[in-house]
C-alpha cells in the first residue's frame, strides 16, 4: 500500500524539519504538508486525512510528547487545513496545486493561533503574531505547493497516466 | 531544459488568492494594533499630581500645560505621545522621543513631569508553551 509509504515520507519530513535549527518558534516550513496534499489529490479526502493525522500523531510521538499543547494545535491545524485543501482542490478548479497549498498553509497557521488562544494563552496579544504567521504561511504554502506540483507532474510522467 | 520562472505555474486565481491573503494579513495587523490601543492612555503628572490623561487612540493634536519650570507641549500622533517643547534647560525629555502602548515613560526632572502609559495595558505574553 502506497499510503504507508507516503505516511512514512511525511513523518520523515516532519521529523527532519523539527531537527533543523530554527531561531523562530512556530515559524515552520511544514514540509510534510507536501505529502498531505499529494495524497489528497491522488487518493482523495479520506486517505489524505488519514495520512495527515497519522503523520501528526507519529511525528508528535517522535519529536515532542504526545498530547502536549503542540500536539493539539498541530492536529487542529492539520485537520482543518486538509479539509480546506480538499475542498479547494475538488470544488475550485481554478486554483493550481500551489494555490491549494497556500490555502492549506494559511488555514493551518490561522487555526493554530486560534486554538492557542482559546486553550492555552488567553491573552489577546497572541493575535499580534498573526500577521507574521500568515505571511509566512503564504510563502511556505507557495514553496510546498511548488514541490507538490513538481512531484505530481513527475509521477504522471513516470506512470504515463493520472495516478 | 526549458527555462521558466517558478511563478509561471500559478493560475490567475492563485495570484488573486495570494494578493488577497497578504492584504488580509496586513489588515489584521492594523486591526489588532487598534484593538490594543483602545482604552490605553498616557497619564501626565506634574509634581506627582495627575493633571491630564491623553487617550492614545484619537486624532493627532497637541496639548499645552504647565510643568514646574514652565509651559510644556505634548503631541499625540499615531497612538503615541512625545514632548514637543519644554521649558527645562537640557531638553532631555524631548530627546526621549515617543512612548506608545508598549510601555515606557518620559521624565522631565526639573519640570517634575512624568508621562506614563496606563489604562488597558497589554504588554506581551505572560506565558509561552512550545
Amino acid at each position: 500500500m502506497f499510503l504507508a509509504l507516503l505516511t512514512a515520507f511525511a513523518v520523515a519530513l516532519h521529523t527532519i524539519e523539527a531537527g533543523l535549527p530554527n531561531p523562530t518558534p512556530w515559524l515552520r516550513l511544514g514540509l510534510a504538508n507536501i505529502i498531505t496534499l499529494l495524497t489528497l489529490v491522488i487518493y482523495g479526502f479520506r486517505d489524505g486525512l488519514m495520512v495527515s493525522i497519522l503523520r501528526i500523531v507519529i511525528g508528535s510521538i517522535i519529536t515532542t510528547g504526545l498530547f502536549g499543547p503542540t500536539f493539539f494545535m498541530a492536529l487542529s491545524g492539520g485537520i482543518t487545513s486538509t479539509v480546506v485543501m480538499h475542498l479547494g482542490w475538488r470544488y475550485m478548479s481554478c486554483f493550481s496545486l500551489i494555490g491549494t497549498s497556500i490555502m492549506g498553509a494559511y488555514t493551518h497557521s490561522f487555526t493554530q493561533v486560534v486554538v492557542a488562544y482559546f486553550f492555552f494563552i488567553r491573552h489577546g496579544e497572541i493575535f499580534m503574531l498573526l500577521p507574521i504567521f500568515l505571511i509566512t504561511a503564504v510563502i511556505t504554502g507557495f514553496i510546498n505547493g511548488l514541490a507538490t506540483h513538481i512531484l505530481y507532474n513527475h509521477l504522471i510522467r513516470l506512470t504515463h497516466s493520472r495516478p | 531544459m526549458k527555462e521558466e520562472s517558478v511563478f509561471s505555474h500559478l493560475t490567475v486565481a492563485d495570484k488573486i488568492l495570494i494578493a488577497a491573503l497578504l492584504l488580509v494579513s496586513i489588515f489584521s495587523y492594523t486591526m489588532v494594533k487598534a484593538g490594543f490601543t483602545a482604552g490605553a492612555y498616557a497619564s501626565v503628572s506634574v509634581d506627582n499630581k495627575e493633571i491630564i490623561r491623553i487617550r492614545l487612540d484619537a486624532e493627532s493634536r497637541t496639548f499645552n500645560f504647565q510643568s514646574a519650570v514652565g509651559p510644556v507641549v505634548v503631541a499625540r500622533e499615531n497612538s503615541r505621545v512625545r514632548i514637543l517643547s519644554a521649558s527645562c534647560p537640557n531638553k532631555i525629555c524631548i530627546k526621549m522621543g515617543w512612548i506608545d502602548n508598549s510601555g515606557g515613560m518620559i521624565v522631565c526632572a526639573p519640570g517634575k513631569l512624568l508621562i506614563r502609559i496606563t489604562g488597558e495595558e497589554k504588554n506581551g505574553l505572560d506565558a509561552l508553551t512550545r
